[in-house]
């Protein structure tokens, strides 16, 4: 019997879920979570209060090296629901396994989760008109620094646009970068092509834990959040666009008076 | 007779260049070349008076330990007075096993002059011909020795006349080929001519000598010696007093090798391929000690209490400490910390070295062995005399671990400190088990290695068998493979053909580097490899086994910030190939049109290794792949009534014969090739089949295709010993959905 596949974002935390992806969980064959793409904020306790101890992780490896094989399995005998910390297409590559098992005959059902891009607006008071492309600074890696997040923050910066920058996690490596880590990177990007783009007294917003108890937003300049702590994983950083409209200014305000505590 | 001369007093004759001399002595092995060294520096020995003991010490230490000395020293200066004036001879080490071919030719760029050692017995042999060709090649201008001239009276009874026609033919043998490989200005001057003193003969075991102006001059014959050698043991060291082998050979020197300036005038515009009408051009052919300085350093050793020291020739201006110079292969500037000469095998702290001179220099341990030094002010211009290439492919690898567990650290550090210094011995680490692996050239090259270990560093090793190692390639081109990330969000279209042999060679020989101006290599893979010009100019990467990477996309978004991870990737699958697991050489890899994510999150190593490995291995499994086996040359001397003896064990073990040459005296000369894989215990069975009675030596030749018919039964040996399973893959598991 040939099972359906669901495509399920979790949202920030577990308490995200939504009553529609619950309904699903609870009558799946087989529930699988995604390991790697996101750092879940809270404590496994929750998901494993809401899901029960019946899922099974997959990590990279199982997913791209050996070509989703488990989780094929699992459909050829049932329903199946693939798990993903925040929405499970922003920012992933789990569109693969969609197009894969719908070439392989099997019925798919996405279900939409609460992601770092939308919650990011909504945490800050920025608006969702002026934000721009989004990219990821990575750590260097065998001596090679990848500047592209330095050309989406100048696209976007030329256009007055913010620019949301996710941060290199490697769940299997326990590698988090944090936002002082990001700014060392931005900025050595700055030190090779001086073009003026990412100076540490541009303003910026250091996210840690969105949606967790713990979480903090905090605006402030990029050599001030440099050495700011914004505590546990994970984080993410917004520059933003170089004029701010006025409500966003004063909602910036509030949003440190808040969530910067 | 030492003569013990002070520092200051030799460093004021190193500042008369007339006055010195740089040499090396050449030889195949066994032919005499360490007995030669320890004659010389018995007998002629600059000894540092700064404490008469210790200089005294040094006349009485036994045999064995000045043996090792000269083993361990990279120079030797020597004192010698001819005709009324004193010189200064530097006898810089050559490496004395050929195997070590690229070491050779280093070492021969800081000399002017060599002495050529030929045993009277065996004649000219295999290594005598390769070193000598290079010495030509390089410039260096020849003289030779005859030695173990005792052999043809002891152990062949050759009666005078016999003797005679011996020594003209090996001199003929060694004429010949100076007339081959000299370049044309030079083959009448430095063809020997025996009536001038161009050549000795003696025995360096006995320190006797004789040149036929000295023989003249003392009125000695030939028949003297033979008769002293009949006489016995009290004749032959009457003898030694009469016709001391120091006197012979270092008069041959001083007369025919020219003093530094004059070498330097005709040798830099052979050895630097940059522009001699320069500053430092016009510099390095006066030797002039006001120039930019240039430091060609041959050798990098350990010394336990110093650390690193360089060793090498200074071929313009004035080394100091404190100077600031720049290493051109390390990429990086350093600063000499102190620099010495050598008086004797020794080292003594000096003020300052002058261009045409040996120097040892502290404080550059980030150079390696063929580095050029130079001053900061040229950094830029002066093009290095030797590039980092590809000469040692090392073909013999073992496992080896200490007897005792506790001396593994000790092993590590002794293996680290000899791969310094010979850049052709390389460790590795096994990754699974822990083991550590050293490769070399050869069979002997290891057991020299682990002589080493045993005679240098105290070390008793247990080592598994040795193993040969392999190449992959292929032997047809593919089609275009399209090759997917494992997020499959990247893709990149890949195709694999063999490199033509011309290829090969220009890149072996370093003509063709990774690192120099693309247009200009490309002109030379048009003209001299049949490479289309534009295809050529788009070459990505050379890697270390000879493979190639070429880029023939255009306009593809995101490359250029994964180019180098894809070139990692690239380097990473050629060390390891798909049959066996072995490093892959003689491939071209040509990467067509390639799709990038956007995001560097979705496009790191993890992605693009993969991406790019998979298309290169199910090509080469598409494309007729092999394995390429290390090919010895092996040159054979035996009496001809053993010849079908030898042949038939040649090839028992796959062996051809490529030419027997009917040598006088009833010997014949075989030259002939068999795998290194077949060369196990070669020694013990041709010993056997000739009664003792022939000599040979071995070099690597080439890398050959292995026969078909046993391909696969290598390929599942070899994939057997490294715990892979039996079967090689198919292309389809390169191919993923």
């Amino acid at each position: 019997m040939k099972g359906k596949l669901y495509i399920i974002g979790i949202g920030l935390t577990p308490e995200y879920l939504t009553i529609k992806a619950l309904k699903i969980l609870g009558r799946v064959k087989k529930v699988f979570l995604d390991s790697y793409t996101s750092l879940l904020v809270g404590d496994g306790v929750k998901l494993k209060e809401v899901l029960g101890s019946s899922y099974e992780m997959l990590s990279r490896r199982d997913l791209e090296d050996l070509n989703a094989e488990k989780l094929f399995k699992a459909l050829s005998e049932g329903d199946v629901a693939l798990l993903s910390p925040g929405d499970p297409l922003i920012a992933t590559t789990h569109v693969n396994i969609i197009i894969e098992a719908w070439r392989r005959g099997y019925d798919v059902e996405i279900v939409p989760g609460v992601s770092i891009v939308s919650a990011s607006v909504s945490f800050t008071g920025l608006m969702i008109y002026k934000l721009g492309k989004i990219a990821t600074v990575t750590y260097p890696k065998n001596g090679i620094i990848y500047e592209y997040p330095y050309d989406v923050v100048k696209e976007n910066s030329l256009r007055n646009l913010h620019t949301l920058l996710l941060l290199e996690v490697d769940i299997d490596k326990n590698i988090y970068m944090s936002v002082n880590e990001a700014i060392q990177i931005l900025l050595g990007i700055e030190g090779l092509r001086r073009e003026g783009i990412i100076t540490p007294d541009r303003l910026a917003i250091g996210i840690s834990r969105l949606g967790g108890e713990d979480m903090r937003v905090c605006p402030d300049s990029l050599g001030n959040l440099m050495n700011m702590d914004l505590g546990k994983p994970p984080h993410s950083l917004i520059i933003t666009a170089p004029k701010l409209h006025f409500i966003e200014e004063e909602a910036l305000k509030v949003v440190k008076d808040v969530y910067c505590r | 007779m030492v003569k013990y001369k002070s520092v200051e007093y030799i460093q004021k004759l190193m500042s008369d260049l007339e006055r010195v001399r740089n040499i090396g002595i050449i030889a195949h092995v066994d032919h005499g070349k360490t007995t030669t060294t320890d004659s010389l520096l018995a007998a002629a020995g600059i000894i540092s008076s700064k404490v008469a003991g210790e200089a005294l010490a040094m006349d009485y230490l036994d045999v064995e330990q000045r043996r090792q000395m000269t083993v361990k020293a990279a120079n030797i200066s020597l004192y010698h007075e001819y005709g009324g004036k004193a010189y200064v001879i530097n006898l810089i080490d050559t490496p004395g096993h050929v195997d070590f071919t690229g070491k050779v030719t280093r070492s021969l760029r800081v000399l002017d002059g060599a002495i050529v050692v030929v045993d009277a017995v065996e004649g000219v042999m295999t290594q005598t011909e390769t070193v000598l060709r290079q010495a030509l090649e390089e410039r260096v201008r020849p003289l030779l020795f005859i030695n173990k001239i005792d052999r043809l009276i002891k152990e062949l009874r050759l009666q005078p006349q016999e003797i005679q026609q011996r020594f003209i033919e090996i001199i003929k043998d060694v004429n010949v080929l100076i007339q081959e490989y000299a370049d044309p200005e030079f083959r009448d001057k430095w063809i020997l001519d025996p009536a001038k003193g161009m050549v000795a003969f003696g025995s360096a075991k006995d320190k006797i000598g004789l040149t036929v102006p000295a023989a003249q001059k003392k009125g000695i014959k030939v028949l003297d010696v033979i008769e002293a050698y009949r006489k016995g043991r009290e004749a032959v060291e009457e003898l030694q007093k009469v016709i001391p082998l120091h006197e012979s050979l270092l008069d041959m020197v001083v007369k025919f090798i020219p003093n530094p300036i004059e070498a330097q005038s005709y040798r830099i515009p052979k050895i630097w391929k940059g522009d001699i009408d320069s500053e430092v051009g016009k510099a390095m052919l006066r030797a002039d000690p006001n120039g930019p300085i240039v430091y060609l350093i041959n050798d990098m050793r350990v010394d336990p209490h110093a650390g690193l020291v360089a060793t090498g020739r200074v071929l313009s201006g004035t080394l100091k400490p404190g100077v600031e110079v720049w290493l051109i292969n390390a990429r990086t500037s350093q600063r000499v910390l102190q620099v010495g000469l050598y008086m004797g095998p020794y080292r003594e702290v000096v003020d300052y070295v002058t261009a045409g001179n040996i120097a040892a220099v502290l404080g550059l341990d980030k150079a390696r062995a063929g580095e050029t030094a130079v001053s900061m002010e040229v950094k830029d211009v002066v093009v290095p005399f030797e590039k980092l290439h590809y000469i040692s492919e090392p073909v013999v690898t073992m496992a080896i671990e200490p007897k005792k567990t506790t001396d593994l650290m000790k092993l590590v550090d002794a293996l680290r400190k000899m791969s310094i210094e010979d850049p052709n011995l390389v460790v590795k680490i096994n990754e699974e088990t822990g083991e550590y692996l050293i490769s070399g050239m050869g069979h002997l090259h290891l057991e020299i290695v682990l002589t080493l270990l045993k005679e240098v560093y105290g070390l008793e090793v247990e080592t598994s068998p040795p193993t040969v190692v392999y190449r992959e390639s292929i032997r047809a081109s593919s089609q275009v493979i399209e090759g997917k990330s494992p997020n499959k969000h990247n893709r990149l279209y890949v195709s694999v053909e063999p490199l033509n042999e011309e290829t090969i060679k220009l890149i072996q020989q370093g003509v063709i580097i990774e690192d120099m101006d693309a247009r200009e290599r490309a002109k030379i893979l048009r003209d001299k490899a049949g490479w289309d010009y534009d295809e050529a100019r788009r070459i990505w990467a050379i890697d270390e086994n000879i493979n190639v990477l070429i880029d023939k996309t255009s306009g593809v978004q995101y490359l250029r910030e994964v180019k180098d991870t894809i070139i990692q990737g690239f380097r990473l699958a050629m060390r390891e190939g798909p049959l066996a697991m072995e490093p892959v050489r003689g491939v071209k890899v040509i990467l067509h049109d390639a799709l990038i994510h956007e995001d560097p999150a979705h496009r790191g190593p993890a992605q693009l290794y993969p991406a790019i490995r998979n298309p290169i291995y199910a090509g080469m499994l598409l494309s007729r792949p092999t394995l390429l086996e290390p090919i010895q040359k092996i040159d054979i001397r035996t009496p001809s009534d053993f010849m079908s003896g030898i042949i038939s064990v040649l090839s028992k073990r796959r062996g051809k014969i490529l030419n027997v040459i009917q040598l006088s005296g009833n010997l014949v000369r075989i030259v002939g090739e068999i795998p290194v894989s077949e060369s196990v215990d070669l020694a013990n069975e041709l010993r056997g089949v000739t009664a003792g009675r022939a000599f040979w030596g071995t070099e690597f030749s080439r890398w050959s295709p292995v026969p078909d018919s046993i391909l696969l039964d290598i390929v599942r040996k070899i994939r057997e010993r490294k715990g892979l399973k039996l079967e090689p893959p198919k292309p389809e598991d390169f191919m993923p959905i």
